[in-house]
């Protein structure tokens, strides 16, 4: 009986193996949001982190100083009280400058400690990134909550597709498509950040280009990576009004030939505010469809221009050129063949929904 | 050892043997070794395997081994044992538990694996069924990442690259590290029992798809550029997937695969203790305490990076000596003691 209880004592004590590796968040700084600035070897990182003071929740920042983010967060560290944690991480935002750069081994930290999140949304910043921690203009939320929320927006709007930290990693190394992350910028009249579009890599490297924001929705929609809603708004001067659609479907073909491009979309879009009111007329209808086809061609040749000038195939036309046209893959790097190949858009628009009350 | 199991026992045993260590990852090595080729190769390796269990079917009354070959078969399960072991420590210390001393970790595998083989083979035979949950589970969670998948990257192939293709079907043969049990423990499946035809082709078919499908998720998820950076691909999909249940799908997955390791090498030590048995009478508890006693002293010693490579290299080509040329061998020389 003793031999048996000895037995269950011991068995039960391997149990506690956990306690090894225990984490208490007493011990811990949970950090939501991160800035990263500077250059491989002089990085400066910010951390925003919630406290608890007097029974509330306040949030704080710190900064770092190293030759590395990992080195940056160490010297941190000595600033905060508790050591910083990366494990529950939401955005981090990279300076402009520093995605001009070989940035991908500042990310390395974050994207390959196991116990680290990588499906925390990556943005670039343009300025300080101080600015962007404490930004001038009244934002009504904490910066650790309002940068995950806009970005999530990006999402869910369709701004921008593919931009965890999953994803990023994925398309940088990827040689048949490169990378669009949003881009920030503070509004000057509001003193408040704000995603004002795309900016364009090529070969993992920010190319200082970057998309408005309805070239980015085309873009997302040329990808066929649409989230819950697309909307995309065109000035229709000669009938001196608006219409707003919402993109509901994408279907896509890419006909690729050893010295052409052929990219053909078909689109079936809701119409979601046209003042004239007139579209319950089908001649009025077909009107609208030709509009909206060729203010969609336009956007779409726009962004094609704008990325081949930055050397950025950011729709991935190469993915399907190295699986399938070999001849055109090995003519050279794929960045300087996608700049100067020439892409032929065709766009079909199909009015599927008015979304008015008739 | 008396005991007996039925046809659906006997292939349930043999899967886990199978998969048990390397389900989680093969697809990195394997793409590592024969890049985009690697899932046409997975298809030579799934014939490959089909036909060995068609061979084994056909020549199983033929294997009789003595004592020699017995032993050799022992130690090379030892010797999976102790690498599945290390790797599994080498992983926990990696993704789960880096300040846990290893030895508390084995302490708690070998002793789980030390009493199930102390009870009646019946209990050991019946562990299997425990995993039968987590397959599926497993198979629903790969779907997760499917509107993530890029066809594209199953193109171009390189077939041509002789070397290429046989480093990517040499490494693809981790998925049959625990074929050769089939022999074994076929005369052990209750008789009129027509293995040929269906019940192989389903169990080949469900082994290929389960791998497979695991490969084709982990190709189409990750640029084949990638796969240097991601040294467990499969734990960083799962990672990488957002569902409402759970923060993190892959340490979530760690544990079922910490369950499903523990099962199969529990499965491996009553393999050895059953081919122990043929030419050993009496009482297995001593040969039990030493087998285990083994598993326990050898592994925290190989659990470096540099030691676990060493001890994984010669794992391949000692596979295929004892999974085709060792039972050729056999086969033919009871043959000819026949005539």
């Amino acid at each position: 009986m003793r031999i048996q209880k000895g037995i269950i004592i011991v068995i039960l004590t391997l149990l506690l193996s956990g306690c090894w590796d225990e984490t208490q968040y007493k011990d811990l700084t949970i950090v939501p949001l991160v800035g990263i600035e500077g250059e491989e070897g002089d990085i400066t990182t910010m951390f925003a982190f919630p406290t608890f003071q007097n029974g509330k929740i306040e949030y704080s920042s710190s900064q770092g100083k190293g030759v590395s983010t990992r080195a940056a967060r160490s010297d941190a560290n000595h600033q905060t009280m508790e050591a910083l944690d990366m494990a529950h991480l939401e955005v981090i935002l990279m300076s402009a400058d520093l995605a001009k750069t070989d940035f991908a081994p500042s990310l390395d930290m974050f994207f390959r400690t196991p116990r680290n999140r990588i499906t925390s949304y990556i943005a670039i910043v343009e300025g300080e990134m101080g600015t962007y921690f404490n930004p001038p203009g009244n934002l009504k939320s904490e910066i650790s909550y309002y940068y995950p929320e806009l970005l999530r927006t990006v999402v869910l709007y369709s701004f921008g597709a593919n931009f965890t930290l999953q994803d990023a990693m994925k398309t940088m190394f990827d040689p048949g498509i490169d990378l669009a992350l949003p881009y920030l910028r503070i509004n000057e009249e509001t003193g408040i950040p704000k995603v004002v579009g795309s900016g364009l890599f090529s070969k993992q490297r920010y190319t200082g280009v970057t998309l408005s924001s309805s070239e980015s929705i085309s873009a997302v929609i040329m990808a066929d990576k649409l989230n819950k809603y697309a909307r995309i708004t065109f000035e229709w001067e000669a009938k001196n009004t608006q219409i707003t659609v919402n993109v509901m479907r994408v279907k896509k073909k890419w006909t690729i030939g050893t010295d052409t491009i052929t990219a053909s979309y078909h689109l079936d879009v809701a119409v979601e505010e046209y003042a004239p009111h007139n579209l319950h007329e089908k001649k009025n209808r077909e009107e609208a469809a030709a509009f909206l086809k060729t203010s969609f061609k336009e956007h779409f040749d726009a962004v094609i221009k704008k990325s081949q000038e930055a050397e950025s195939d950011i729709l991935g036309f190469g993915r399907k050129v190295r699986a399938f046209h070999q001849e055109l893959w090995n003519k050279g790097d794929w960045q300087q063949t996608y700049a100067n190949i020439p892409i032929q858009v065709e766009v079909d628009v199909r009015l599927k929904l008015t979304n008015i009350a008739e | 050892m008396k005991f007996s199991l039925t046809p659906n026992q006997f292939f349930l045993i043999i899967f886990l043997l199978q998969s048990g260590i390397v389900f989680i990852t093969f697809q990195t090595r394997l793409l590592e070794a024969a890049g985009r080729n690697a899932w046409v190769i997975f298809i030579f390796t799934g014939v490959f395997q089909y036909l060995l269990l068609i061979f084994y079917e056909r020549q199983h009354s033929r294997f009789l081994p003595g004592p020699f070959v017995l032993l050799l078969y022992k130690l090379y399960w030892i010797y999976i044992n102790v690498l599945s072991l290390t790797n599994i420590l080498y992983s926990l210390s990696i993704w789960l538990y880096p300040n846990t001393p290893s030895i508390v970790l084995l302490l708690f595998m070998v002793t789980v694996s030390f009493y199930a083989n102390c009870c009646k083979p019946d209990t050991i035979i019946n562990l299997p069924v425990i995993i039968i949950p987590a397959i599926l589970l497993f198979f629903v969670s790969l779907l997760i990442a499917l509107p993530d998948l890029e066809w594209t990257w199953l193109f171009p192939l390189d077939l041509k690259d002789v070397e290429l293709v046989w480093n990517g079907f040499l490494t693809s043969q981790l998925t049959v590290v625990g074929v050769a049990s089939f022999l074994f423990l076929r005369k052990r499946v209750v008789t009129d029992v027509k293995m040929i035809g269906w019940p192989i082709a389903i169990y080949a078919g469900f082994w290929f798809l389960f791998f497979f499908m695991s490969l084709l998720v982990v190709q189409l998820f990750f640029p084949i550029e990638t796969i240097a950076v991601v040294p467990q691909a499969l734990l960083y999909l799962l990672k990488s997937q957002k569902v409402n249940f759970v923060e993190r799908l892959d340490l979530f997955f760690l544990f079922i695969w910490m369950m499903w390791s523990i099962i199969t090498v529990i499965l491996f030590a009553f393999l050895i203790r059953l081919v122990h048995a043929e030419t050993n009478s009496g009482k297995q508890y001593k040969f039990n305490l030493l087998i285990h006693a083994i598993f326990l002293l050898v592994p925290p010693f190989f659990s470096t990076r540099d030691r676990l490579d060493m001890i994984r290299e010669p794992l391949l080509y000692l596979h295929l000596f004892i999974v085709v040329v060792l039972p050729i061998f056999v086969f033919i020389k009871n043959r000819r003691q026949k005539t």
